[in-house]
């Protein structure tokens, strides 16, 4: 036995304000919700190939972020890149291996646990999976929720050019990588806005 | 996460909201980090992280900053006074006010004050062995606004609003 969703049960949430509705009959057009004038839909429309393009293209990007300095440090005139690792060695480095772990968690390993995980949830779907739905759902969440965390290193950048500016003698510039970091964790933040989790449970089945 | 709508939160959720917009004209009025290099001083305020993206040419990074730091944030403080302050003197919801109430919804995860504390933390850790930094009158602020904007979104529940707001049943 399927379980009951709201879509099967000819209901649909509005995803704004929560107001339950019984489903417009007429399936053309846009429909919107009576109270707060969101638009209606009980599944995302084309939620699977935006989610894919968002993240193929954080997939290309991410190569750059890591690859290209994402700042340098310029002294007497001489420029010291340093990429996102080299900046948690620095850390590391300086002892503060606390600060490093955190660094390296939500510049490094977040963003490509994003991007994998993404991708498993939607070949899952694509493959009408009924895997532990629960815990593919918790998975999301949990993507979801740190994604945003990832935002720390641009942040550390935009102090770091602001404060260090001594002319000629020392001064903190940012590097190409940055952008293109920036440009992963955005995408992957609206990737995981555009996946929409109510799929993983158009499959599951009753134990 | 199932949870009932709350009464009573509106009270609470008005007097974060107005706590946290007093806090954010603080934290943006003083110096937020003090650089003291060989004599030399330097002055930093919590826009000129994003200001100083612009001078080096970064337009895109500048903004970005600018809106995850500044403009949600005080659109979220200032959205939450105008959505509740009506209903709290028991009038109906203020005109208009539904789209504001989407918009604050789809852009809450978009402020990102507590990550950029996150980031102070790191940038004054690198600057240790190069320069002493004094933290700002500023910087406390800052600290209690995180506070304040974290009490505000466990206590927050537009509910409140949406449950005020009239609708008409579609024939």
């Amino acid at each position: 036995m399927k379980f009951l969703t709201a879509r099967n049960a000819g209901l649909i949430a509005c995803d704004s304000c929560h107001l339950l509705l019984r489903k417009p009959v007429p399936r053309t057009g846009k429909h919107r919700c009576p109270r707060c004038g969101a638009t209606l839909h009980s599944r995302i429309p084309r939620s699977l190939s935006k989610t894919w393009a968002l993240l193929i293209a954080a997939t290309i990007l991410y190569i750059p972020a890591n690859t290209l300095p994402v700042m340098s440090v310029v002294y007497l005139g001489r420029g010291e890149p340093s990429t996102i690792l080299q900046g948690v060695m620095h850390l590391l480095a300086e002892g503060m291996w606390p600060l490093a772990t955190i660094v390296f968690v939500a510049s490094i390993f977040v963003p490509l646990l994003k991007l994998v995980v993404l991708s498993g949830l939607l070949i899952s779907i694509r493959r009408a999976s009924n895997w532990r739905t629960l815990d593919r759902t918790r998975l999301y969440r949990l993507t979801e929720f740190v994604g945003r965390w990832s935002m720390v290193d641009i942040f550390v950048i935009g102090v770091l050019t602001a404060l260090v500016q001594f002319g000629n003698l020392a001064s903190i510039e940012p590097g190409a990588g940055a952008l293109s970091f920036a440009a992963v964790v955005v995408l992957t933040m609206f990737a995981a806005h555009t996946f929409d989790p109510r799929l993983l449970w158009d499959h599951a089945q009753h134990d | 996460m199932l949870r009932a709508p709350s009464h009573g939160g509106i009270d609470r959720s008005l007097a974060l909201a107005l706590t946290g917009f007093i806090l954010f004209v603080l934290a943006n009025s003083f110096p937020f980090l003090t650089l003291d290099a060989q004599g030399q001083r330097l002055d930093s305020t919590l826009v000129s992280s994003s200001l100083s993206l612009y001078a080096w040419d970064q337009p895109i990074l500048g903004t970005l900053v600018l809106l995850t730091t500044f403009v949600f944030p005080l659109a979220e403080l200032l959205g939450v006074i105008y959505l509740l302050l009506p209903l709290r003197l028991g009038r109906r919801p203020a005109r208009h006010s539904a789209g504001l109430a989407r918009f604050l919804q789809s852009t809450q995860p978009w402020g990102m004050l507590e990550i950029f504390m996150l980031a102070v933390l790191v940038a004054v850790v690198k600057l240790g062995d190069i320069a002493h930094v004094i933290p700002g009158l500023s910087l406390y602020a800052f600290a209690a606004l995180i506070g304040t904007m974290a009490l505000l979104s466990t206590t927050l529940d537009l509910f409140d609003y949406w449950e005020q707001l009239p609708w008409e049943q579609p024939s």
